[in-house]
């Protein structure tokens, strides 16, 4: 059984977003009302972070990371969900079972890395939204948390595809959408399990790091640093 | 031009309305609406068209994902060479414009100010009746087109009825018009194999160029080589945070600079002496004025950056084998903006143009040069249209110059004294609404064009392909204006049917010297690389129709090892085109302790004002700032304490037009003294207005040479 996950590259990253339109587009992500968006109700599974400057003007440089799920290994989003409607899956994605929440948000809250969110209203989207709307995920009703898949649909669809063509899954069969539409290649993804895989050597890089690792969250996405 | 209008719109009546009614195609998709049941109760049979996105300069390779032969999601085409299939959010949600409830449906003609909808027959009697009063020099074109193609067959459609009044806003055309007007010719690309060092003159590479996504990928791969680039620019945008270093500089003082970068070069000695003899005209003048005016020290007290930066800049620079200075289109947005290009230029000219590239032989048409009396489109908004009174029918195609220019009201009342204006838009937008009459165009999923670029050192030709048969009773302007040239007789012989025909007309030297390859394989190494430059082709078409389905089929064609020659233009450079000239010093926005200068800078979400009407890129365009569907500033946290202004507070900003409110954001990359702006927000047309068009409240201070808009030249007060 694999073990899914990924590795941002911030000496590649350009900040240029096309994963975070690429994640809400893949996952139909609602588009929260403008009142919704400035209360900080916006949902983006996949975010664009200014996390600080390095250095003084100007010779200055902000420290940018596009965040999503951090998948982690030791979640501490699932340990207090009452009902289990989040849970770690073998292959080690952090799935949501979507009927099954509650809506109490005790797990957004326990995320150290404020990943979840919350379908506080159900807006009527617009309608050349609707009508691009990714047939292969299904879109979340009011009051259920969602967050980053790793566009787990794909890995469905791949795994079915593998199987009628009669072989096993193959690397680069699954990979989420914002690994694919990624410019310059600064998304690794793939089985950290697998010796030979490009996400376990970058995972094991000297500019690797995780996000809040002193947690012991054990987080499955990892991040290069910029090169010096 | 004589001509009969009962003739002349029973001839357009046959040729033209068959395009307009043969495309509404399928009787069911007269209602969109029918679109959603087949979407969830059809088969859900997927398939996949490739096609080109035409939302920015950079001419992307797109997958559709098709389910039910409906488009429901764009990818990359990892085949194309020019985005690799990669992605930007303008390409990624460029399918909502398909569905879009707001698209017109059908021609529309102003009726006491409101728009009402009409048929063919009464849309090209209109436009004939217009076209038949018609005397060389009062009919007028504004366009925005990335296709050559195009854009050359509006030069054409122009030249045939004798006008020059004739603007296509097209990226590569204003980023090298400044070459075309002191040397032979722009280069074709920056020779990444060779270039060691660039410094960037304000260009957004990897956000707004003529390639994003190529750049984005060129620009990784050149620092990973070691080499560095230099960036002076009045933002620390995306584009510059790998840049070592940037150096902040308002965009007026990019000549000093540029000129300052020079006299180091010259006083080292280490310039390329034999290609300055050989090829730099004037090259005694340009340096005495450059040794007389531009020390380090000097433009140091006139700008504020630092001898010491440009002197080690330089000296990499001089020290580099094959070093680029470089510049676009986004030079031009200053006073000053053509003496700036000048300026980088002449610093080119001094290593000899070692990093850029030029290519043998082209087949394509250039898509740097959009024909003689084509200007970029900033030059018709103050010198032309504006001015000009004789002018009794305008023709816009996509382009919305209202909203992108500071002298708007300007516009608007010269646009209104004008008999009969088409616009060919798809949409209502700030521009298109003047219009007394609008045939709309297809969206970009269901037309037809080509695209030509050479900015990876490949030609290539990207094509746009109609995925879906048009929705509406929409038009596909390229066929308009194929039928209008041989109806109208403007050129002695006109074989082509519809833009298709001319479009393969085009393309047919491609098929003809037989090189390259489609866009259907990765670029051959190895072996095959040896057979390809050797000349050995693995055509998988025998006739040109065949060549033509799979150029559709697969999305283009390129030449992955064409012939490449070094860059070596003539330079035609008196030195009194770069002095500053009484009178036309930069216009410097006074600081002073209750005045700030306003910086407008644009992003990748945005391309000349084309967000309009994307809720994703709407929702998404303030999320780096947590500001959403409203207008936010940026400034340095030290101005803003001299202003009193805590983050995140509502503040007003006061310029000469009016003023609007905003959300304070501190960032302490922004040069002390500026509040940058974003440039993407306030479309009026849109129904409803989120945030202001920073742009309308500038002042209104234009390039001297191409009429081009300064972006940061206005001063504003803050409370």
């Amino acid at each position: 059984m694999p073990k899914y996950g990924m590795v941002i590259d911030l000496d590649k990253c350009t900040s240029c977003q096309a994963c975070v339109t690429a994640c809400k587009v893949e996952n139909n992500v609602q588009i929260v009302s403008e009142d919704d968006a400035q209360n900080g109700r916006a949902m983006f599974w996949m975010k664009m972070l200014t996390m600080e400057f390095d250095g003084d003007y100007p010779n200055i440089r902000p420290k940018t990371l596009p965040r999503n799920c951090m998948q982690c290994d030791e979640p501490s989003c699932i340990k207090v969900c009452p009902v289990r409607a989040t849970y770690l899956r073998d292959d080690g994605i952090v799935a949501q079972i979507y009927p099954q929440c509650i809506g109490c948000r005790y797990c957004m809250a326990n995320c150290p890395y404020t990943v979840k969110v919350f379908n506080w209203d159900r807006q009527e989207q617009p309608a050349e939204v609707e009508r691009t709307y990714n047939p292969d995920v299904s879109v979340r009703p009011k009051g259920i948390v969602e967050k980053c898949t790793f566009c787990i649909h794909r890995l469905q669809t791949a795994s079915e595809k593998a199987k009628a063509e009669h072989r096993d899954l193959e690397p680069g069969d699954y990979v989420p959408a914002c690994v694919e539409v990624c410019p310059v290649d600064a998304i690794s993804f793939g089985d950290l399990d697998d010796r030979k895989s490009e996400v376990l050597k970058a995972s094991r890089d000297y500019r690797a790091f995780g996000l809040l690792e002193e947690l012991g969250t054990v987080p499955k996405v990892r991040y290069l640093n910029a090169k010096e | 031009m004589e001509i009969n209008r009962r003739d002349f719109v029973k001839l357009l009546g046959g040729s033209l309305i068959g395009f307009a009614v043969g495309g509404v195609g399928d009787a069911l998709l007269k209602i969109p609406g029918a679109v959603v049941p087949l979407l969830y109760k059809g088969p859900r049979i997927e398939t996949w068209k490739t096609t080109t996105c035409m939302k920015c300069p950079g001419k992307c390779g797109l997958r559709i994902r098709m389910i039910d032969k409906f488009p429901v999601q764009v990818f990359g085409n990892p085949l194309s060479p020019l985005n690799n299939g990669g992605m930007c959010p303008m390409g990624l949600t460029s399918v909502g414009s398909l569905y879009h409830p707001d698209r017109l449906t059908s021609p529309m003609k102003k009726v006491n100010g409101k728009f009402q909808e009409i048929s063919y027959a009464e849309a090209y009697g209109i436009l004939a009746s217009a076209l038949a009063n018609n005397k060389g020099g009062n009919t007028a074109f504004v366009a925005q087109t990335e296709s050559a193609f195009m854009a050359d067959l509006i030069g054409k459609f122009m030249s045939g009825l004798k006008s020059e009044k004739v603007s296509i806003d097209n990226f590569a055309s204003n980023s090298v018009a400044s070459f075309d007007r002191i040397s032979d010719g722009g280069p074709d690309f920056i020779d990444f194999t060779a270039c060691d060092y660039i410094v960037n003159f304000g260009s957004q590479l990897t956000e707004m160029s003529e390639s994003p996504l190529y750049f984005s990928r060129a620009i990784n791969d050149f620092r990973s080589k070691g080499h560095e680039f230099a960036s002076f620019s009045p933002k620390l945008t995306p584009g510059t945070y790998k840049a070592n270093p940037w150096v902040p500089v308002m965009p007026e003082y990019y000549e000093d600079v540029a000129l300052a970068l020079a006299y180091v070069v010259i006083t080292d000695g280490s310039y390329d002496r034999a290609f300055v003899q050989k090829r730099f005209k004037d090259f005694d003048g340009f340096k005495k004025l450059v040794t007389e005016e531009y020390s380090p020290a000097a433009v140091e007290s006139r700008t504020g950056v630092p001898s010491v930066e440009i002197v080690k800049i330089a000296r990499k620079f001089a020290n580099a084998s094959a070093p680029v200075a470089y510049f676009d289109e986004s030079i031009l947005h200053s006073s000053n903006g053509t003496r700036n290009a000048y300026a980088v230029v002449a610093l080119n000219a001094l290593k000899g143009f070692g990093g850029y590239g030029k290519l043998k032989n082209q087949v394509l048409p250039d898509p740097g040069n959009t024909g003689k009396g084509v200007d970029p489109e900033q030059a018709w908004n103050r010198n032309k249209l504006v001015g000009d009174k004789d002018i009794r029918l305008l023709m816009v195609y996509r382009s919305n110059f209202v909203f992108n220019s500071p002298n708007s009201e300007e516009l608007k009342k010269a646009i209104a004294g004008i008999r009969t204006v088409v616009s060919f838009s798809p949409f209502i937008d700030e521009t298109s609404e003047l219009a007394d009459l609008i045939i709309p165009d297809h969206d970009g999923l269901e037309r037809l064009d080509a695209f030509s670029s050479t900015v990876t050192g490949s030609p290539v030709v990207s094509m746009q392909q109609p995925v879906v048969k048009p929705f509406y009773s929409t038009v596909h302007t390229g066929d308009v204006l194929v039928t209008l040239i041989g109806e109208l007789k403007l050129t002695k012989s006109w074989p082509h049917k519809d833009y298709e025909d001319y479009l393969q007309a085009s393309l047919k030297p491609i098929y003809k010297h037989g090189k390259g390859m489609l866009m259907n394989q990765k670029k051959p190494t190895g072996l095959e690389k040896s057979l390809h430059q050797a000349g050995w082709q693995m055509a998988s078409y025998s006739s040109f129709d065949e060549f033509w389905e799979q150029l559709l089929r697969f999305g283009g064609w390129w030449d992955p090892f064409p012939q490449v020659l070094k860059f070596t233009p003539a330079i035609s450079l008196t030195a009194d085109r770069l002095a500053r000239q009484a009178g036309s010093a930069p216009v410097n926005p006074a600081h002073s302790a209750n005045s700030l200068r306003m910086n407008i800078f644009t992003r990748n979400l945005d391309y000349k004002g084309n967000m309009l009407r994307n809720a994703y890129l709407t929702e998404q365009f303030g999320m780096g700032r947590d500001v959403y569907y409203a207008m936010w500033i940026e400034l340095n946290p030290d101005t803003a304490r001299n202003f009193s202004i805590e983050d995140r507070s509502r503040v007003r900003i006061k310029t000469s037009k009016g003023s609007f409110e905003a959300t304070a954001v501190y960032d302490p990359s922004v040069v002390p003294g500026n509040i940058d702006v974003p440039f993407g927000l306030g479309h009026t047309a849109s129904g409803k207005m989120y945030g202001v068009n920073p742009v309308a409240y500038s002042d209104e201070v234009f390039d001297e040479e191409t009429g081009s808009p300064s972006l940061s030249q206005t001063t504003v007060k803050i409370g």
